[in-house]
C-alpha cells in the first residue's frame, strides 16, 4: 500500500480509489471511534437523514424524480451495480442534527449522557454551503449558540460528490456546486465520488479525516486513482453541470429585488402561496425559532424548549398586539427578500444555496427561481412608492 | 449598506439564553389607577442578585432587557434609567432607591407584561441583557438636542435625560417634546419639574384636553399644555421668534413613539433643515432572543434587536414607508 503521508506533502491532495465493502467498513470505523454516523435512507416513501449502522441502510439502486410540487422514488432501473449515492437531496437537511426542532434550554440536566460526536455520511456540495451559512448565524463575534457550537465543533463531514441532478436543482448559479470544494477549504473530512462501476474516489479533507481514512486503509488498502477513474468524474460533473435548467439571477440580486417591495407580483404568489411554512422548514439555512413554556399538568415543572419557527406563521412578526405581517403577500416577500437579498447585509452572503427543497416541498409547485425571474424582469414596474 | 454592529458592553462569550435572577424592589403605577379608561402603565425597580453578572451589569440607554417570568415567558422592555431620579425631593413613592438598581416602564397589555403586574415587592424574575443598539449619546455632545417622545415613547428616551443632566453643561440646548394621548397619560409627571429645572426646556401636547371620567381634584395644571399632534412643536420652531432659534446644522433628534409618529417627525426635523443623518429613532418589533438567532424582529436588513433598536434615521427611511415588511 502506497503510504499517503508521502502523498500530503504533494501539492495535490491524493485521490484514492476504494471499493464498496470499505464504505461499510468506513461505518464501523467512525462508530468504533465514538461517532453516531448519521446518513440518508428511506422512511415514507423518502429519503431522510437518520442514524445508520451498515450500508445496507442506505437508499441502495433507487433514484428520485423531483419537480415543483413533486417527489418520487424509484428503483434505478438496468443497475449491474449496487448504487449508494444515486439521488439527489430529500426533505431533510443535515441542520434537523445541528439545530434541532425542538431542544430544551433549561432547565439543563446534568445527568443526561454527553451526546456522541454526529458523523455525517452523504453532504453534498450545496449542503457544505448551508452549514457554512448556518455557522455565520449562530457563532458570531458577539454571541455563541452554545448548543449549535456543541454539536457542530466535534462534527465529521464526508461529503458526497453529486453525479446526478434534480429538476430542482439550481446550485451551478448559487455557486455552490455541483462540484465539491477542494479538500484545503476544510469544509469535510472525507469525501467520496461513486463511479458507474460502483467503486469510489476518497479524498482526505482534514487531519481528522486522515485518522479515519488511515484505520479505514488498514482493512481496505486504496489504490491511487487512475487518470481515467478521475476523468469520468470529471464528466459526471460536466454531465450534471449542463444540465441544470433552473437558475437565479444572482448578478445584483439584492439591489434587483430591494427595488421591488411594492410589485403587484407579490400579491399574485400570495394567490398561490398557502403561507404553510414547508419551505421554511425544508430550507437548509432557514434558522428562526421560538422559545415555549412548557408547563407540566401539575405546574410544578416549566421547561423551556426552543423550535423551529417560519415567517410564514402569522404569530411571527406578532408586535404589540397584532401581527406586522397580516397577508401571506408581505410573509412570501419577508422570505424571499430575506433569504436572497438582506442576508448579505446580515451575514455577508445569500442565504439560499440552490438545492431546490422549496421547489420540490411546495404543496402548490411554487418555484423560487421562476417567481424571482418575473419579479426583476424588466417589464416590472419599480417601486411605485 | 453597510451595518455597523453596536458594541455589546456585555460581548465576553456568556450563554445569551440564560435569564439572570432579579429582585423586585419597588412598583409604582404611572396614571390614575383607580380609572379603569386609563392604561395599566407601571414602573417596575429591579435589582440583580449579587454575582459577576450583576458587577459587569452595565446599560447605554435605548437598550433593553428581556425580562422573564417562568410560565408565562419573556418580553422585551427598554431600559428606563439606573434608578430613582437624582433629586431626592421626587423619590419613588415611599422608597429609597437600591444602589444598583434599575427601572423598567411597562405597559401590562399581553400575558407576559400582564403577569408581571401582578408581581409584589420581593418578587423575583428574570433578566437577559442588556441588548442592542443604544442612543448615540457620544455624538450629542457639543449640540444642541431634540427629543421628540410619543406615550409611552418616553421610557426609553429617560435615561438619555438623566446621561444629559449629569453633564448638562457638554450640550447646547436640550429640548423634550411629549406628545400624549390626553393630560393623565403624561408618563414620569413627578419628574418632569426635574428635568425642566435641570435645563431641560419641556414642551407637553395632547390629543384630548380632558377626560370627562378623570375626578376634578387629579386634573393636571402643572403645565401649558398644547392641543394637537406632536408635529405642531416641531413646526413651529420655523418661527423667527421662537426661542431657542433653532440651528438645525448644530441639532441632533432622538424620537421614541409610535412607527407613524417617528416618521412624521423625522419628516418635518428633516424639512427643518437636520440633516437625515443627525435624526434617530427607536423601533420596535417583536424581540425574543435579543441576539439576532431568533429571527423574529428582522425588518428590512436590520436584525431589530441588535442593529436596533435604535437606528440612524437615513438607514431606516427607505423602509418606513413599506406597508406591512
Amino acid at each position: 500500500m502506497p503510504n499517503p503521508a508521502d502523498q500530503t506533502s504533494s501539492p495535490e491532495t491524493p485521490t484514492w480509489l476504494v471499493q464498496q465493502p470499505a464504505i461499510e467498513s468506513l461505518i464501523n470505523v467512525l462508530t468504533q471511534s465514538g461517532y453516531r454516523v448519521i446518513g440518508p435512507r428511506i422512511e415514507q416513501h423518502a429519503i431522510v437523514y437518520d442514524d445508520i449502522q451498515s450500508i445496507e441502510d442506505l437508499p441502495q439502486n433507487w433514484c428520485d424524480t423531483q419537480a415543483p410540487g413533486l417527489y418520487q422514488l424509484s428503483p434505478i432501473p438496468n443497475q449491474p451495480n449496487k448504487k449508494l449515492f444515486h439521488y439527489n437531496v430529500g426533505p431533510h437537511s443535515w441542520k434537523k442534527f445541528l439545530f434541532p426542532p425542538n431542544s430544551i434550554l433549561s432547565p439543563i440536566d446534568n445527568q443526561a449522557p454527553p451526546q456522541k460526536p454526529l458523523a455525517i455520511l452523504g453532504a453534498r456540495a450545496c449542503e457544505l454551503a448551508a452549514i457554512a451559512i448556518q455557522d455565520r448565524v449562530f457563532i458570531n463575534e458577539h454571541y455563541t449558540d452554545s448548543n449549535y457550537e456543541l454539536r457542530r465543533k466535534d462534527l465529521f463531514v464526508i461529503a458526497v460528490q453529486c453525479t446526478t441532478l434534480a429538476d430542482t436543482c439550481f446550485c451551478s448559479s448559487m455557486n455552490t456546486g455541483p462540484k465539491l470544494p477542494p479538500p484545503d477549504n476544510q469544509q469535510f473530512d472525507l469525501a467520496l465520488t461513486e463511479l458507474p462501476d460502483a467503486s469510489y474516489l476518497l479524498r482526505v479533507g482534514s487531519q481528522r479525516g486522515q485518522e479515519i481514512a488511515t484505520s479505514l486503509f488498514r482493512q481496505h488498502p486504496p489504490q491511487p486513482a487512475s487518470h481515467n477513474q478521475i476523468e469520468s468524474e470529471h464528466q459526471a460533473i460536466s454531465h450534471v453541470e449542463s444540465n441544470m435548467k433552473r437558475s437565479l439571477p444572482t448578478e445584483n440580486l439584492k439591489e434587483n429585488l430591494l427595488k421591488q417591495l411594492q410589485n403587484p407580483h407579490w400579491d399574485d404568489v400570495a394567490s398561490r402561496c398557502l403561507s404553510c411554512a414547508n419551505c421554511t422548514m425544508v430550507c437548509p439555512t432557514c434558522f428562526c425559532s421560538s422559545v415555549d413554556e412548557v408547563h407540566d399538568l401539575t405546574d410544578e415543572s416549566i421547561v423551556r424548549q426552543r423550535r423551529w419557527d417560519s415567517c410564514f406563521n402569522p404569530d411571527f412578526s406578532h408586535t404589540s398586539g397584532a401581527p406586522v405581517r397580516n397577508t401571506i403577500r408581505s410573509r412570501y416577500r419577508q422570505w424571499v427578500t430575506h433569504k436572497l437579498a438582506t442576508w448579505f447585509d446580515q451575514f455577508g452572503s445569500s442565504g439560499c444555496v440552490g438545492c431546490g427543497r422549496c421547489i420540490t416541498w411546495c404543496p402548490v409547485g411554487i418555484d423560487l427561481t421562476a417567481e424571482v425571474a418575473k419579479l426583476i424582469a424588466p417589464t416590472s414596474k419599480p417601486n411605485a412608492q | 449598506m453597510t451595518l455597523t454592529l453596536p458594541n455589546h458592553p456585555n460581548s465576553q462569550p456568556n450563554d445569551p439564553w440564560a435569564p439572570y435572577p432579579a429582585t423586585l424592589r419597588s412598583v409604582r403605577s404611572e396614571f390614575i389607577s383607580s380609572v379603569p379608561s386609563l392604561p395599566n402603565v407601571f414602573t417596575v425597580e429591579l435589582e440583580l442578585h449579587p454575582g459577576p453578572f450583576a458587577q459587569n451589569y452595565h446599560f447605554l440607554p435605548g437598550q433593553f432587557n428581556m425580562l422573564h417570568l417562568p410560565g408565562a415567558g419573556e418580553v422585551a422592555i427598554s431600559h428606563c434609567g439606573p434608578h430613582s431620579p437624582p433629586n431626592p425631593s421626587l423619590p419613588l413613592a415611599n422608597h429609597h432607591p437600591q444602589q444598583g438598581s434599575f427601572l423598567h416602564t411597562i405597559r401590562a397589555v399581553g400575558r407576559v407584561t400582564n403577569a408581571i403586574a401582578q408581581l409584589s415587592p420581593g418578587d423575583l424574575l428574570g433578566v437577559r441583557g442588556p441588548f442592542g443598539n443604544p442612543w448615540p449619546i457620544d455624538q450629542l455632545e457639543g449640540h444642541d438636542v431634540l427629543l421628540l417622545a410619543g406615550g409611552l415613547g418616553l421610557a426609553p428616551l429617560r435615561p438619555v435625560i438623566y446621561a444629559i443632566i449629569k453633564q448638562r453643561d457638554r450640550f447646547g440646548s436640550v429640548s423634550l417634546l411629549i406628545g400624549t394621548r390626553n393630560p393623565h397619560t403624561i408618563l414620569y409627571a413627578q419628574e418632569l419639574e426635574s428635568w425642566a429645572q435641570a435645563g431641560i426646556q419641556l414642551e407637553i401636547t395632547v390629543d384630548q384636553p380632558q377626560q370627562t371620567d378623570i375626578p376634578s381634584e387629579s386634573q393636571n395644571s402643572l403645565w401649558d399644555l398644547n392641543l394637537g399632534p406632536i408635529t405642531l412643536l416641531l413646526d413651529r420652531r420655523r418661527s423667527k421668534n421662537f426661542s431657542p432659534a433653532l440651528r438645525h446644522e448644530k441639532t441632533k433628534v432622538l424620537i421614541c413613539g409610535p412607527e407613524i409618529m417617528m416618521h412624521h417627525c423625522a419628516m418635518n426635523a428633516h424639512k427643518l433643515g437636520i440633516p437625515t443623518n443627525a435624526i434617530w429613532i427607536s423601533m420596535e418589533r417583536n424581540m425574543q432572543c435579543g441576539v439576532g438567532y431568533c429571527g423574529h424582529c428582522q425588518w428590512g436588513p436590520f436584525f431589530l434587536c441588535k442593529d436596533g433598536p435604535v437606528l440612524r434615521y437615513d438607514l431606516a427611511e427607505p423602509f418606513l414607508n413599506i406597508k406591512d415588511l
